[in-house]
């Protein structure tokens, strides 16, 4: 054979068991997911009808639905740009020279290393308002008046669980921006500190400017999260109470998994994916555009 | 590294990075003092205090109920790693170095994988392996983890075999090596950091990972360490020395990479 | 053993053209420097010959075997091509020894065992580097990796050697020793090279032949006495030669039955030989081109010279360099002497009128 072609066909050969699986398990079952939404299928019993959009269509009029929907604006709102923001001042403090700066960061980088699972059973005992961290605190540190229920209380339960994320991630937000930092040339930071800049010129005139590769990373990461999240709050207490706590991953788990909702939560699902296509496909254009 | 802020503000700045480290450190602490109290101790005293009379008895009951689906995550994160790394070294190799015309389509169609809501795969995944046998049991999740890291796997390896100057390649060819030679003898060997940060993040996101586990396997002798500590804290609601001792358990093997082997688990992080 | 003939390679890149319909006869044993500005197109030239990269037309031969021609559909893959390379970052794999690295192409080939000894052994001798067949590259200098690729290249023994740059990464002093060394192993093999460098002082040094590219077209090839008394274009002329030659914007005009060049700030009497460029010279732009060593410097006016003011010398030790301006054009002269002379010299420039070249200004090629 043409010597040309066998290294062409060699190559496609090498790539092809690890592209079919994935593109099978990812594309595939995306497809699939699609279809499953637009039938009343239930749970094991095989037989389902074609009923098109009629599982949007209820999904629309459905309370929880809009309830979870407005969760997930919450932690996009507020838990995006709060972990952008801690990690962000986390990388300026780190970046002035400090001394132990490696374990300073390894520390910080901690509580990512974790399992949602172990991080939402830590955040239970830090909320649980008799014997939990937080309260037995603040009454020692004679602040007894801010106790609170927390994870109990309907009304400020997302801000806990966004605190507890924050804390969760605030470390891999500051190392990238941190990397971006220092991903500066030394001469530019030198040449501003010779023409006089202060610190705070530096960093607002020369520094910031140059971190908008690190931004875009951080938002769509924390982004994608915000819209694809479950684990921490499910284990943490089941979207609860009431419905106060629910996201869409948490309302499309129980539809499917609780309730044998298949088609119903396949509608769910692919919401949150067109979400996330919404954040990520932008950003991928803008990246591979050529 | 290089602005130094003028001296009173360095000990403001000490003040400032002592402080989130205690915020980070406090739910960790209090954690590893409750997980050593018993459970009179736990009421006794309050949740940072060290215990008085330290106890192993909540890591030892903790970990019988543990022991298996701490077994069952070391055989998902065996398989699942190597299987990954391999496929995600050979799709870095070809992204990187053997262009062809459209690879670079595939490629972005293999990243935007990785920005896939897993919501979009469980019902489908479980159809699957019902209908292969596999459900409820480890299998499936053996199976799963296989697939789940290769388009991650490929990120990293593209990124890092980007590295490699393309002479090298070059000097090959012309030295009549052909694509598979090539791996074998040029790409393969230099390796060696890719592999381990790959295979690192492959640890702990699989260790870590808890959904998968909850919708695939049922019956305690098949569950993933993660979703049985679910389990323990639903059981055991009011026994916080019990839970934080099971929350320790599963948290040490991803912390002592973190804290030893950071460096890698970073760069497979960086540019993502 | 082969020459190499490329005859018409198109390469475009997009719409861009990298190189164009360019023509190039290599005989053998012959060392040939492909030399011109960056992006000129040298290296996709080089490549193409080593076929890691396709072309859009023409034809590639080695000796009398067609290795590339797109309208025939024969493209041979590198690694069926009798050549070897030498990259600018010398490509040594930092995974294996010397003698690994060197016996690559060889072990690829599936020589057996015993030959790849032999062969690797008697390369690294020739190269002075046996010494060092045990140690990993990592640890060597500039000099010594330039050496192990040059071996790896060496030891297959190819038809033809391809050099990409190969020394330009090492240090001046090394640059000019690697050149002789380089220049006399490739005597004693007798291999057929094309040799790829932006540094017209090394192309003019090394080269059996030069050929001057410039913007993805061939300007000229030739020996390097021919490229540096009759360069065909004003680019040639421009590029050969340092201090580079002066070059002076003119009209051509006849003035009381001579050929005189109008400069605007003075006239350029030329020669009576001349003559019969008024009629071939159609369009009566053209450039004057005077080479340093041909600048006369003299104290006093005399026929056909003008006046101009002494800015700047640069004393080089065996000779100066002079920095002139006259009418508000700069010129650079060099001179044995400089000691009659200082900064702010009114003096007299004249021309040697055998040593001239003429270039239409537009098209930039020689009347001359």
């Amino acid at each position: 054979m043409d010597p040309k072609r066998k290294e062409k066909i060699i190559t496609l050969l090498i790539i092809l068991p690890a592209l079919v699986s994935i593109f099978f398990f990812y594309y595939c079952f995306t497809g699939w997911n699609f279809f499953i939404s637009l039938t009343d299928w239930k749970g094991f019993v095989p037989s389902y009808n074609l009923v098109g959009f009629k599982n949007y269509v209820t999904l629309f009029h459905d309370s929880v639905f809009w309830t979870s929907l407005k969760n997930n604006l919450l932690l996009i709102l507020i838990f995006v740009p709060g972990v952008i923001l801690v990690g962000l001042i986390l990388a300026v403090l780190l970046d002035q020279k400090v001394r132990g700066e490696s374990v300073f960061r390894t520390i910080y980088l901690l509580p990512f290393a974790l399992s949602f699972v172990v991080t939402a059973a830590l955040w239970t005992w830090m909320y649980s308002p008799k014997v939990g961290t937080i309260n037995v605190l603040l009454g020692k540190l004679g602040l007894g008046f801010l106790k609170s229920g927390w994870i109990t209380d309907p009304n400020i339960i997302m801000y806990c669980i966004i605190i507890a994320l924050i804390w969760q991630f605030v470390g891999y937000s500051g190392i990238i921006f941190l990397a971006g930092i220092r991903s500066i040339p030394e001469s530019q930071i030198a040449a501003a500190k010779v023409d006089g800049a202060s610190s705070f010129t530096l960093y607002r005139r020369i520094v910031f400017p140059q971190l908008k590769a690190s931004f875009v990373t951080a938002f769509i990461i924390f982004m994608c999260f915000a819209i694809k999240a479950f684990d921490f709050i499910w284990v943490l207490n089941r979207g609860g109470p009431g419905y106060s706590s629910h996201i869409l991953g948490v309302a499309m788990y129980k539809e499917t998994f609780a309730f044998d909702k298949f088609a119903y939560g396949a509608a769910y699902s692919t919401i949150i994916l067109l979400l996330s296509l919404v954040i990520v496909v932008p950003f991928l254009y803008r990246v591979y555009r050529r | 590294m290089r602005v130094k802020i003028p001296r009173p503000s360095r000990i403001i700045l000490y003040i400032l990075l002592a402080l989130f480290t205690i915020l980070i450190l406090l739910p960790l602490w209090t954690c590893v003092v409750t997980a050593l109290k018993t459970s009179k101790e736990v009421i006794l005293t309050t949740p940072v205090t060290p215990p008085l009379y330290p106890t192993l008895a909540p890591l030892i009951e903790s970990l019988d109920y543990l022991k298996r689906p701490l077994m069952n995550s070391l055989v998902l994160v065996g398989s699942g790693v190597m299987v990954s790394c391999f496929f995600g070294s050979i799709l870095g190799y070809v992204f990187s170095k053997r262009k062809f015309r459209g690879s670079i389509i595939l490629f972005i169609l293999v990243i935007l994988c990785l920005y896939t809501p897993p919501q979009v795969q469980l019902i489908p995944m479980v159809r699957v392996t019902s209908n292969l046998g596999l459900h409820g049991n480890l299998g499936s999740l053996v199976l799963l983890y296989m697939l789940f890291g290769i388009p991650m796997c490929a990120f990293i390896f593209k990124t890092l075999y980007d590295e490699i100057p393309d002479s090298f390649i070059n000097a090959a060819k012309v030295d009549g090596a052909g694509t598979w030679t090539i791996y074998r003898r040029i790409i393969l060997p230099l390796s060696v950091i890719p592999f381990v940060v790959a295979a690192l993040l492959q640890v702990v996101i699989i260790w870590n990972d808890f959904i998968w586990g909850l919708v695939l396997t049922s019956g305690k002798a098949n569950l993933p360490v993660t979703v049985a500590m679910a389990n323990l804290k639903g059981s055991f609601v009011a026994e916080w020395n019990l839970q934080m001792a099971g929350a320790l358990w599963i948290a040490l093997p991803t912390l002592i990479i973190f804290i030893f082997l950071g460096k890698y688990i970073i760069r497979g992080y960086s540019g993502m | 053993m082969a020459g190499l003939t490329v005859k018409g390679l198109t390469k475009k890149y997009g719409e861009t053209r990298a190189v164009e319909n360019l023509y190039l006869k290599v005989k053998d044993k012959e060392f040939v420097v492909l030399v011109g500005p960056s992006g000129c197109g040298k290296t996709t030239v080089l490549n193409s010959i080593a076929g890691l990269i396709e072309i859009n037309e023409g034809e590639i031969w080695f000796g009398d075997e067609l290795v590339t021609s797109p309208e025939q559909g024969i493209s041979k893959i590198p690694q069926k091509r009798e050549v070897a390379m030498v990259f600018q970052d010398y490509a040594i794999y930092p995974h294996m020894t010397v003698f690994g690295n060197i016996a690559f192409p060889l072990e690829i080939r599936k020589v057996n065992k015993h030959e790849i000894e032999a062969r690797v052994k008697k390369t690294a001798q020739l190269l002075k580097i046996d010494n060092l067949l045990n140690r990993k590259p990592t640890s060597l200098s500039g000099g010594q990796r330039q050496r192990i690729a040059l071996g790896r290249a060496i030891v297959r023994g190819p038809k033809i050697f391809l050099m990409d740059e190969p020394l330009a990464n090492l240090d001046a002093k090394l640059r000019v020793h690697a050149r002789v060394e380089l220049k006399k192993l490739q005597q004693e093999l007798g291999v057929t090279t094309i040799f790829v460098t932006h540094d017209q002082v090394e192309a003019m040094t090394m080269g059996d032949r030069i050929a001057v590219m410039n913007e993805g077209h061939l300007e000229q090839m030739g020996t390097s006495t021919e490229l540096y008394h009759n360069p065909r274009s004003k680019f040639v002329a421009g590029f050969i030669g340092s201090p580079p030659m002066n070059m002076l914007d003119g009209s051509l005009v006849e003035k009381n039955g001579n050929i005189v060049i109008d400069l605007e700030f003075s006239i350029y009497v030329l020669p009576k030989r001349m003559k019969e460029l008024m009629k071939r010279a159609t369009p009566s732009e053209v450039t004057l081109g005077v080479r340093p060593e041909n600048i006369v410097i003299m104290k006093k006016s005399q026929k056909n010279s003008f006046e101009a003011k002494v800015v700047h010398i640069e004393p080089m030790g065996r000779e100066s360099n002079v920095y002139l301006e006259a009418g508000g054009n700069p010129f650079i002269a060099i001179r044995d002497s400089t000691q009659d002379l200082k900064a702010g010299d009114e003096v007299w420039l004249s021309f040697d009128k055998e040593k001239i070249h003429i270039f239409d200004r537009k098209s930039g090629g020689a009347l001359l």
